[in-house]
């Protein structure tokens, strides 16, 4: 399903303002005009509210700026109602009400107290952007009086989940409306419906009616309201429910100037403040504990939630793909076809990812390349390209075209911080190069120490390692995969980014989620052998808790180790899941984790599993038994099991779960066998998603069947494998590290 | 005989043909030999070259004590090797046994009478460059168990160019200069040489283009292959060749050891003629020639796959399932052994059903008119000259085309062996059916040291794998016994298994009925259950990766015929059906492939 060239590839307002035609279809019948919604302004706080003046301001300064668009609304206004009729002309009478009643809800507009020690201590982050915006107070204070204002419907559009996701932190700007609408134009395969996790949140008891329909490859939501609701609210839960995590991230974000929302993808918790206005505050609170303004010097996070490893192809079936400047953005061509095109801010969304999980990798030139290729307008990174649009059909679409006016100004003061020829390029690139990255997709690029410098030595590293010969061969190439995911999501992910810019501010951040391994073992003499697996884990902050099940440590004494151990005894007649949960409630980690006594584990094994846990959000996390070591054949296969996605099935011996879903789920069924499969069905059946990530930090040890408590025949091991090794043999990542003992002999 | 040179050569590992791993050969002139050579050159009709070709051998570079020359006449009358031209320092002229003639027995004789390490075989109308024994013997050298073949350029003959010509040529050491190679002939294995990366790629096909003109190989490596079969006239080469593949050989070509061929041979003159003579012959003693062996029922002198099947202590029946089951496969060329205790029987008085070896004696009397069947005591190591040995579990039936899709899939992915995992035993051994390699398992032979383990060597040198039995039909005989007991025996006795026999040749006939039927409808009802599954596992796995795909495939397709054993009758139209579902399902996964998978 390849995409033709026609269609804009890459959803920006350019790509929506120049092709009506896709909104045309996203939300039949509506003709604009379509506002960028990172182009609307933030409201200062400096105001009291006193709206009913400003609000006749604002009619009067709005024809002067656009005259045109309003026409346009009252046209569009005509038009769109034709279907949803009945809803806004009812709701219409009681918006005065409404109006009057409310009283700016989230839209902290109290005192505005020169707050935030925070914003003396972290102040301007990013460098280049302290210009003043060219935005008066009136406007903005138009456009907050707008934003509480209600529309007769409010729709949103955006090209992928990540665009989506980008317009959560901007949700106050959205007007209040009985109808929302929200269009996707493309989701990725593997994501989730738009099916909004209602919460909380009290709009929804005005919900008269709620339609969430596919559109080709995306998806619209239509839902209507006896009386208007904040659309941003419905925005914020409708994103929640497509990624099935709120993914807030401490600390609380104040979020200036254009382009700050990228900084805070799918928070519903942050803070909008103006670009040069303080953060307004919260009920009783600071607005925020660290603000961050947008700029180009430094590039955004890698949103883990939608640019992530999910959907990997472990053999991928197109060869090398090359990143070439493209207009004023870039593309990812692969012969003679173009991939992906992506914005000059160097964006990537998930649905950018997902058409390129068929390509081998993706080759990418140093950044002065580019700059002799030529960009037109070279490094126009922060410019205001929003791909998602705001409009709004209503009284007050006015204002909201005077704000776009307004807004077009600030993009182009935006361009002025970031109009060095080829130096602003690295940045762009490296911001390319680390969305690639953490979506594993292979990245062969040549060394360019501008680029390496914004991408962090680590990165670095593990990029100066890729070479073609390693990505024609599957098996490596997705070994390059997983050090360059794991390495970009640990170095640019957004937690991974807040958690250091915390602590740049000297914020103290909460410390990282304990994780308890269940460790149970009938068989002492495999103590040492397991307890040597778990000590090799780095990256993780991990306790042990090693059942002891049939026999007493006295009889066999627990070898010395670095982490922290609890060891529970239990009699050999006791069911092993009782003993199981046993364990479990001795635990004090966030995260419980079973581990087996006779496999063999790499060292970023649970890292990886918490990184999973993180950017898939699911309830239970494990790797795949792909690599599986038959004993008596003295033969290591790979097996055929599909990995980075959400399935039912996992290893038992890899089972990550949240403490939460694990009580849940009721813990481990009191049985002698298979606890793990029951686990995974009580976390199924209780509403939790499991999700399997790769199975490269995971060997398998098949012993004979009547040795175990797991018991598959030898020969359906062989009746799928993709490939085979004499012996004993373990893949690259499994061998990092320092060198330990492989054997043992029991 | 065995020379000094072992310590040096013996242990060297040469995975399939590809002696690249010897590195290059040193340059002429810049070594030291120290292995002797015995040059054969069987002589018919030669009196003309034949001096030319002693002439160019008493001027070879690779030191003269260590080379003689056996010249084997193999004219009607003794022909006194006389003349005045040079000949080499040590000559000998030999005779072969009375009555025997023609080259594949001079060659024997030479080889017999020759005392050097090396044996070359030389034909009589030869013109060897000055380097032509030095280049192949540096080879031998390096390895032993290597065949070198020479570089033959043909000519026109004497009758053309006059002998004092060519032998001033030879005098002057001016061997090159006498005919532009661009001018000469290529013999036909040159093209193989060229597609093959001169056959360091060919594989196991490298012995095809062994030909007999100029070829040097160690004395004890043609010992081992038997030498050559005096029985042929023509295409002893290349049954030798085929041999000497399976005794562990590989075959080097070496450009450098150039020669020019006088006059044409036999077989650019004669071709159609030549191949019409040989194919016959080496139908019967070349199996890996599959194209000469198409008839679906005959059998030949020499067998493609050896089934071994250890009685030991198994049934009679499980026996039975397991034998019958090799023989109504869809590879006519097998040879079944079945060992076991034989020498145990004794024709003594007996109690005919209490007998405790009576499970034994059926099996003797049960395949008594079977020439494909024979019962040994032991088996040796390697079934040379066999290609492939099949060891089976009794008890486990090959479906029709187990034996053949396991050979192939050994020829297409270049494997030593091929290990089936059936079943697991309680106390942990794998139950397993193993198809060797003759060539890997001799070749490992030659290069293990005391203390190697055999699979290692084949593994390293041809690689092994394991597979699933029931991927490749390879079912209990258990599963066959449930719808033959439904069928026929009924109340006989559960645990009795049925008679495969009647199985195979059509159940249908012997046991109509209700049970049959149901029995039989039930097993395909089954099979088709997991024909469904395997199909949608070929889907999910096999699009993205061929490999996988038509592994399942042809699993797919091996499923249907193991189906088809339930009635010979019926089994034709089925495997029609099959072959155009599996045709039809090759074609989905090249479509498939064309374009790209959609997202």
């Amino acid at each position: 399903m390849r995409r033709t060239a026609t269609r804009s590839a890459w959803g920006t307002w350019i790509g929506f303002e120049s092709c009506p035609s896709l909104l045309g279809r996203l939300v039949e019948g509506f003709s604009g005009p379509w506002t960028p919604l990172e182009d609307l302004p933030v409201p200062t706080p400096s105001r009291e509210t006193g709206p009913v003046p400003e609000t006749a301001h604002s009619r009067e300064t709005g024809p002067e700026q656009g005259t045109g668009p309003v026409s346009e609304t009252a046209h569009s206004r005509e038009t769109v109602p034709s279907r949803e009729t009945a809803p806004s002309r009812e709701t219409a009478p009681s918006r005065e009400t409404a109006l009057s009643r409310e009283t700016r809800p989230e839209q902290g507009t109290g005192p505005v107290p020169e707050t935030a020690p925070s914003q003396e201590t972290a102040p301007v982050r990013e460098t280049g952007s302290v210009e003043k915006p060219a935005l008066s107070w009136e406007t903005a204070s138009v456009l907050e009086t707008s934003s509480v204002l209600e529309t007769g419907c409010v729709v949103l559009a955006a090209r992928s989940p990540a665009d989506l996701r980008r317009a959560v932190p901007l949700r106050a700007l959205l007007p209040r409306a009985p109808r929302v609408r929200i269009a996707v134009a493309d989701v990725p395969p593997w994501a989730g419906r738009p099916l909004p996790a209602t919460g909380q949140a009290s709009c929804w008891r005005l919900l008269t009616g709620l339609r969430v329909a596919r559109r080709g490859r995306g998806w619209h939501l239509d839902a209507a309201f006896s009386e208007p609701v904040a659309a941003g609210e419905i925005l914020a839960q409708v994103a929640y429910g497509l990624f099935g995590t709120a993914g807030t991230t401490t600390p609380v974000a104040g979020l200036a100037g254009v382009g700050a929302a990228e900084w805070r993808p799918g928070d519903a918790n942050a803070t909008l403040a103006p670009a040069d206005g303080p953060v307004p505050d919260r009920r009783d609170a600071p607005g925020c504990d660290l603000p961050v303004r947008a700029g180009a010097s430094r590039v955004p996070p890698v949103d883990e939630a939608v640019v992530n490893p999910i959907g990997f192809r472990p053999h991928p079936e197109e060869g090398v793909a090359e990143l070439v400047p493209h207009r004023d953005g870039f593309a990812v061509t692969c012969g003679s076809a173009t991939l992906v095109r992506l914005p000059p801010s160097g964006r990537v969304t998930d649905v950018d990812v997902a058409r390129l999980r068929d390509v081998r990798g993706v080759a990418v030139p140093t950044s002065a390349k580019f700059a002799s290729d030529g960009l037109a307008s070279a490094g126009s990174a922060s410019a205001g390209l929003a791909s998602t649009g705001l409009a709004a059909a209503g009284p007050t679409s006015a204002g909201l075209a005077s704000a776009g006016s307004a807004a077009a100004g600030f993009a182009s003061a935006g361009s002025v911080s970031t109009g060095l020829a080829s130096a602003g390029f690295a940045p762009v690139v490296a911001r390319v190069v680390a969305a690639l990255a953490a979506a594993g997709v292979p990245v062969l690029a040549e060394p360019d120490p501008a680029r390496d410098e914004a991408l962090g030595s680590a990165l670095a590293a593990v990029l100066a390692t890729v070479t073609t010969e390693a990505l024609a061969c599957d098996l490596r190439r997705e070994e390059i995969s997983i050090r360059l995911r794991r390495t970009a999501l640990r170095e640019h992910g957004s937690a991974a980014c807040w958690r250091r810019l915390a602590a740049e501010a000297g914020l103290s951040a909460p410390p990282p989620p304990r994780v308890s391994i269940l460790l149970c073992t009938r068989r002492p003499e495999m103590l040492p052998f397991a307890l040597e697996q778990m000590e090799r884990q780095r990256g993780v902050t991990a306790e042990l808790i090693v059942g002891l099940h049939g026999f007493t440590a006295r009889e066999a004494p627990l070898p010395r180790t670095s982490l922290p151990v609890t060891v529970i005894e239990a009699p050999g007649t006791t069911p092993f899941g009782e003993v199981l949960n046993r364990m479990a409630a001795a635990a004090s980690g966030s995260y419980l984790t079973k581990v087996d006594d006779d496999d063999w584990y790499g060292p970023d094994h649970l890292a990886d599993l918490l990184l999973a846990r993180l950017y898939s959000g699911a309830d239970l996390v494990g790797s795949a038994a792909e690599f599986v070591y038959l004993e008596q054949l003295d033969v290591t296969i790979r097996r055929c099991i599909g990995t980075e996605r959400f399935a039912p099935l996992v290893a038992g011996g890899t089972m990550l779960v949240t403490r939460a879903a694990f009580e849940a789920a009721g813990g481990f069924r009191p049985l002698p066998r298979t606890v793990d499969g029951q686990l995974l069905q009580a976390v199924e059946a209780a509403g939790g998603r499991i999700y399997r990530t790769h199975g490269f930090g995971y060997l398998l040890r098949r012993r004979s069947a009547y040795g175990h408590t797991w018991r598959q025949p030898v020969q359906s091991f062989l009746a799928s494998y993709q490939e085979q090794w004499r012996g004993l043999v373990f893949n690259g990542l499994m061998k990092d590290g320092a060198p330990w003992r492989a054997e043992v002999r029991t | 005989m065995a020379g000094g040179g072992e310590d040096v050569t013996g242990g060297v590992r040469i995975p399939l043909n590809d002696y690249g791993v010897l590195g290059q050969p040193p340059a002429p002139g810049e070594w030291t030999p120290t292995l002797t050579v015995s040059v054969v050159i069987p002589a018919h009709r030669a009196e003309h070259t034949l001096p030319l070709t002693l002439a160019s051998l008493a001027r070879q570079t690779y030191p003269a004590h260590l080379t003689e020359v056996v010249v084997v006449d193999d004219g009607e009358r003794p022909a006194p090797v006389t003349s005045a031209w040079p000949v080499p320092e040590r000559l000998r002229v030999v005779r072969p046994r009375a009555g025997a003639w023609g080259r594949a027995s001079a060659c024997a004789a030479g080889a017999e009478a020759a005392e050097g390490q090396v044996i070359l075989f030389l034909d009589a109308d030869l013109v060897l460059f000055p380097e032509h024994v030095e280049a192949q013997m540096r080879w031998h050298h390096l390895a032993d168990h290597l065949v070198v073949l020479g570089h033959l350029r043909f000519v026109p003959g004497l009758d053309e160019i006059p002998a004092n010509e060519v032998l001033a040529a030879v005098e002057a050491g001016a061997v090159d200069k006498l005919f532009a190679e661009e001018d000469a002939t290529p013999q036909w294995t040159e093209g193989r040489w060229d597609q093959t990366d001169d056959l360091r790629a060919a594989g196991f096909t490298a012995f095809s283009v062994m030909v007999g003109a100029t070829a040097s190989l160690p004395a004890s490596l043609l010992r081992a292959a038997g030498g050559l079969d005096a029985s042929l006239v023509l295409g002893e080469d290349t049954e030798l060749g085929y041999r000497l593949a399976q005794a562990g050989a590989v075959f080097v070509p070496d450009r450098g050891a150039r020669c020019w061929h006088l006059g044409r041979s036999t077989v650019m003159r004669r071709e159609p003629e030549v191949k019409r003579h040989n194919w016959p012959y080496l139908a019967e003693r070349v199996p890996v020639f599959r194209w000469l062996r198409r008839h679906p029922h005959r059998t030949y002198l020499v067998p493609y796959v050896e089934v071994v099947v250890d009685a030991g202590d198994a049934s009679f029946e499980e026996v039975r399932a397991t034998v019958d089951g090799v023989l109504a496969g869809r590879l006519p060329d097998v040879r079944v052994t079945v060992t076991g205790p034989w020498g145990r029987l004794r024709g003594g008085r007996r109690d005919p059903l209490g007998d405790p070896s009576l499970d034994l004696r059926l099996m003797l009397a049960c395949y008594e008119g079977e020439p494909r069947v024979r019962f040994r005591e032991t088996v040796p190591d390697d079934c040379f000259p066999v290609p492939f040995r099949f060891h089976c579990p009794p008890g486990w039936v090959p479906s029709r085309g187990t034996i053949g899709a396991v050979v192939k899939h050994a020829d297409r992915q270049r494997l030593g062996i091929v290990s089936l995992a059936l079943d697991e035993r309680e106390d942990g051994e794998v139950v397993h059916a193993r198809l060797e390699r003759t060539a890997a398992v001799t070749r490992a032979r030659r290069c293990a040291r005391p203390g190697d383990d055999l699979d290692d060597l084949i593994h390293e040198m041809f690689g092994t794998v394991w597979d699933a039995g029931d991927k490749w039909g390879l079912l209990p005989a258990g599963s066959a016994e449930s719808t033959g007991s439904a069928g026929g025996a009924g109340g006989a006795g559960g645990a009795a298994p049925p008679g495969p026999g009647r199985a195979w040749t059509g159940g249908s006939g012997a046991d109509p009925g209700a049970g049959s039927g149901s029995g039989r409808s039930g097993s395909r009802g089954s099979g088709a259950g997991r024909l469904g599954l395997r199909r949608l596992r070929a889907r999910r796995f096999g699009l993205r990766r061929f490999r996988a795909g038509r592994l399942g495939l042809r699993r797919l397709g091996a499923r249907r015929f193991g189906l088809s054993r339930f009635g010979a009758r019926r089994s034709r139209p089925l495997r029609r059906t099959a072959r155009l579902l599996r045709r039809r399902l090759r074609a989905l996964v090249r479509k498939d492939r064309s374009c790209p998978a959609s997202v």
